[in-house]
């Protein structure tokens, strides 16, 4: 790559992009440990969320239906009336 | 969402805004409460705007800089999955009406249905607090902060509007 086109790439691909990744500050949670846990969970949600959030939600539903029970058939009576 | 908050093409919210408005449509129609629908549709945008300028005054405490653009393009795409759950509520009050019941059919589309409505709450969260942080620039603790703060004014919100008789669950 001579270095005119480079100059031309860094300008008008890189630069921008650098300032897109830029723009935001890291987040920080306060504690150490709780920043950690946070980067864990975005980093496996940033590329493909669902494949995380079925699962979760599956595992959610069994435990409320361990809890409530056959009153689980009564909360979704009453979301679906709720449209 | 960090391409959406860049956004300028009022066209896209227009195109959202509308399947809000057939939502509202049709639905009153399905439940025979035609009247209501503009006062529906109208306190919808209301709540919207609510929310909007909520968190975009919120944010302006802590940059001059933030502007109102990339908060009304956020907030309005994380509209789609609260659409995507008051269609399919609206097509399965139609096609499998309540009351469910106790059988083995009636429990295991209960857990299905709580799955969904799981699946779609987590991606609406996601969205809402990716939404607020790129437009915002704020840090994740102080937009949950901020969340927790909207829920507090917004929860005792929608009941009223439950008192009112205007919505059961509030399309946000």
């Amino acid at each position: 790559m001579s270095i005119s086109s480079r100059k031309i790439f860094y300008q008008r691909q890189l630069s921008p992009k650098f300032q897109e990744i830029y723009d935001l500050k890291t987040s920080n949670l306060g504690h150490w440990w709780l920043t950690l846990v946070y980067k864990y969970i975005v980093s496996h949600l940033k590329a493909m969320p669902f494949i995380y959030i079925l699962p979760l939600s599956g595992v959610a539903a069994f435990l409320l239906y361990l809890i409530l029970g056959q009153l689980v058939v009564k909360l979704v009576t009453l979301l679906q009336h709720g449209f | 969402m960090r391409r959406i908050s860049r956004e300028r093409d009022t066209a896209q919210l227009w195109i959202i805004f509308f399947f809000v408005f057939s939502y509202f449509l049709i639905a009153d129609k399905v439940r025979l409460s035609a009247d209501l629908f503009p006062l529906h549709f109208i306190v919808t945008m209301i709540n919207f705007i609510f929310t909007v300028y909520f968190f975009y005054f919120l944010a302006r405490l802590f940059s001059r800089e933030t502007s109102l653009m990339p908060f009304i393009f956020t907030l309005g795409y994380s509209l789609i999955p609260t659409l995507i759950w008051f269609f399919a509520n609206l097509i399965l009050f139609v096609i499998l009406p309540p009351p469910r019941t106790w059988s083995l059919p009636g429990t295991l589309f209960s857990v299905i249905y709580i799955i969904f409505s799981i699946s779609l709450l987590f991606w609406k969260l996601i969205l809402v607090y990716l939404g607020i942080r790129f437009s915002s620039k704020l840090s994740a603790l102080r937009i949950v902060y901020y969340l927790a703060l909207y829920l507090c004014i917004f929860l005792p919100y929608s009941f009223f509007l439950y008192l009112m008789a205007l919505f059961r669950i509030p399309f946000i």
